[in-house]
This record gives C-alpha cells, sequence and structure tokens, in this order.
C-alpha cells in the first residue's frame, strides 16, 4: 500500500506537475511547485476525497504547504 | 503650480459632493460628472481621445474626443460615489440602484461576473438585495457584508486566494451566489482578446464553474439618467475554461461596443499597456 507521501505525490502528478525529483519539503506554492491558487485548491480537494479525510479547508489557509507537512496532516488525521 | 492648484480644488470639490451624496446622491453624481466634463475639458486627458481611438479604431476625432469625456464625466462620478460609500456604505445609493427581473429572481448556484467598467462600485447596493446568499471577492473595502451580502474576502495574498477560492466552491456547492470581478485581478488569468488587444481574465469564475457546474451570469453596472441599473445577461455554461473565458471576453466587447462611455479608465489603461 503507498504511503501518504506517495499518495500525494500521484495526485499532483495526476495533474501534470512534475514531483518525480522534488523534494518532499518543497513548498507546492511560491518558491517552489509554484501551483496558483486554484490548482493547489484542486490539489487539496483530491487528498480530503482520496483519504477521506476534510483537512482542505485548515490546509487551505496555511503558507507553504509540503507534501510532508500535507502527509503528516493526513496521518493525524487519520489517527495513524 | 497651477496643475497643483488645479488637483487641489477638484480634489476638494469631490469630496464634498461625497458628504452630500448622503443625503441628494442623484445631485452629487450629477455635479461630479459635470465636474469631471470640466476638468477633461481642460486637461484633455485621462483618457485622451487619441487613447480611446487606439483602442476603438474607426472613430472620427470628433466622437473619440466625445466618448473621453464621457469616460471622464463617468470616472468622476466614481470617484464620489467610491468615496461616498467609504464613508456611509450603500445607505445613499439604495434609491439610485435598481436590478433587472433576472437578476430579482436569481437562484444559486450562479457565478456573478462583474467588469471594471460602467458604474462597478455601486454593485454592493444591488448584491445586498439578492434572494440569495451572495459571497463576493474583493480587493478594496468598497464591498461589506450586509443583507444578502452575507460574507466578503479578500483577495490580496497567494493564501488568501486560496482560501477565498476554496470558500466560493463550498458557497456555490451550498447553492448560494458568487460575485466576483473577472478582469484587473491578481492570480491565474486567461488571457483573451478584446478590440484586437488582449485582456487578461482571473481563472477563478471559470474553474469555479468547471468545478460546479454553476453558470456564469455577466453582470453590466451602469447609470442610465439619474439611476444606475445593474443588468445581468444570459448565462454562460459548460465548455472548458477557456471556451467560457473567450464567450465572457465576447459579451464584454459587445457590451463595451453599445456602450463605449462605460469603458473604465483602468481598463483603458490595461488594454493599452498590452
Amino acid at each position: 500500500m503507498p504511503s501518504e507521501e506517495e499518495t500525494i505525490r500521484l495526485i499532483l502528478r495526476e495533474r501534470g506537475h512534475d514531483v518525480v525529483a522534488t523534494g518532499a519539503d518543497l513548498p507546492l506554492g511560491a518558491n517552489g511547485l509554484a501551483l496558483d491558487s486554484i490548482s493547489l485548491v484542486e490539489v487539496l480537494l483530491a487528498i480530503d476525497e482520496r483519504f477521506g479525510v476534510a483537512l482542505s479547508e485548515s490546509l487551505v489557509q496555511e503558507e507553504g504547504l509540503t507534501i510532508a507537512g500535507i502527509a503528516r496532516r493526513v496521518r493525524s488525521a487519520r489517527g495513524a | 503650480m497651477k496643475k497643483a492648484l488645479a488637483r487641489f480644488a477638484f480634489g476638494t470639490y469631490e469630496r464634498l459632493l461625497s458628504l452630500l451624496a448622503a443625503v441628494a446622491p442623484r445631485s452629487a453624481f450629477a455635479a461630479a460628472r459635470a465636474a469631471g466634463s470640466l476638468r477633461h475639458r481642460l486637461s484633455r486627458r485621462w483618457p485622451a481621445a487619441d487613447e480611446v481611438a487606439r483602442i476603438l479604431p474607426g472613430l472620427r476625432t470628433e466622437e473619440a474626443a466625445a466618448i473621453a469625456r464621457r469616460i471622464a464625466e463617468e470616472e468622476a462620478m466614481q470617484r464620489v460615489l467610491a468615496k461616498a460609500m467609504r464613508w456611509f456604505g450603500t445607505a445613499p445609493l439604495r434609491d439610485v440602484v435598481s436590478m433587472d427581473a433576472a437578476l430579482e429572481a436569481i437562484r444559486g448556484p450562479a457565478i456573478l461576473t462583474l467588469f471594471h467598467a460602467g458604474a462597478l462600485h455601486a454593485v454592493g447596493a444591488a448584491l445586498e438585495r439578492l434572494p440569495v446568499p451572495v459571497l463576493a471577492f474583493r480587493q478594496g473595502v468598497l464591498l461589506r457584508p450586509r443583507g444578502a451580502l452575507t460574507s466578503v474576502t479578500d483577495l490580496d495574498t497567494d493564501a488568501e486566494r486560496a482560501a477565498a477560492f476554496h470558500r466560493a466552491l463550498v458557497h456555490l456547492r451550498g447553492r448560494g451566489i458568487v460575485a466576483m470581478t473577472a478582469d484587473l485581478a491578481p492570480g491565474a488569468a486567461i488571457d483573451v482578446p478584446l478590440f484586437g488587444r488582449t485582456l487578461r481574465l482571473a481563472r477563478g469564475p471559470f474553474a469555479l464553474a468547471r468545478l460546479t457546474g454553476a453558470p456564469l451570469v455577466p453582470v453590466a453596472v451602469r447609470r442610465e439618467g439619474d439611476r444606475i441599473v445593474v443588468s445581468s445577461a444570459e448565462p454562460i455554461a459548460g465548455g472548458d475554461e477557456r471556451t467560457m473565458a473567450l464567450a465572457l471576453g465576447a459579451w464584454l466587447e459587445a457590451w463595451l461596443r453599445e456602450h463605449p462611455a462605460d469603458l473604465s479608465l483602468a481598463l483603458v489603461n490595461e488594454l493599452l499597456r498590452r
């Protein structure tokens, strides 16, 4: 079973974002993957759906979101 | 020195008219347009006739000059209107602003798309009277929660824009109405042709329409005599984001061709920059 981090990478790849060589601590927005606000929300909604959590509303307000940071939040929300 | 004095005199006069708008908005707005006309006759700028002619080629010189003057008149009214709204909210506008029947009966979900054209600043007085809760995006201080206008969201930073987009999605899924300007907005954009030039439209309304299936409703806010009328056009629905953006751009161009004096100074400058 893929880890949370791998699933988040898969979601990003499905949306055309090249994250093969991207470090897990690189921000998804400015100074990182440079996702615009709309793409970021779409990714977070897909994460909500894929993991069965409701994190997008709180995550979207955070600056400097990273793959690793989101994976931690998902693990915590799922009680892992 | 002369220019500075003139600027001070017109600025003071407009501030006084903004105060007058609290009790006699129609008179204040008419006086503002007269001042705008005089200022334009003196300066021949903001906008200049040749700037209008560059956007609307084919006009005779006197036609371009007349449109430039009318734009300057509307701009002067908008400045007074904006100042009055900062001081007094929408109260002075309640008897001045009306809506068409389609807007009065509108139901959600719907995305009202506005432009920096016509009497845009007055739109809050209509949004607060809609029959459905409205979430509005803003970048200034003119829109304040009141009546149906339950929520107003700032868009100054990336995080604010992402949070606003998320809120708008939730609001539309709850069958609400979202109102936003489609032009001169920061963030992700789609370029569309306008008068043979390029206008950058915010991607937000089109992405919201794609994700929720809500129709985009083009909304015009324009002065007609001593009234301000907020009217809606046929909704744009379906298609990908670019198709919807092109349709909205085509609607804007047709509307501005019909009402060239509603080309705001901001839109003139934006078009000439590209």
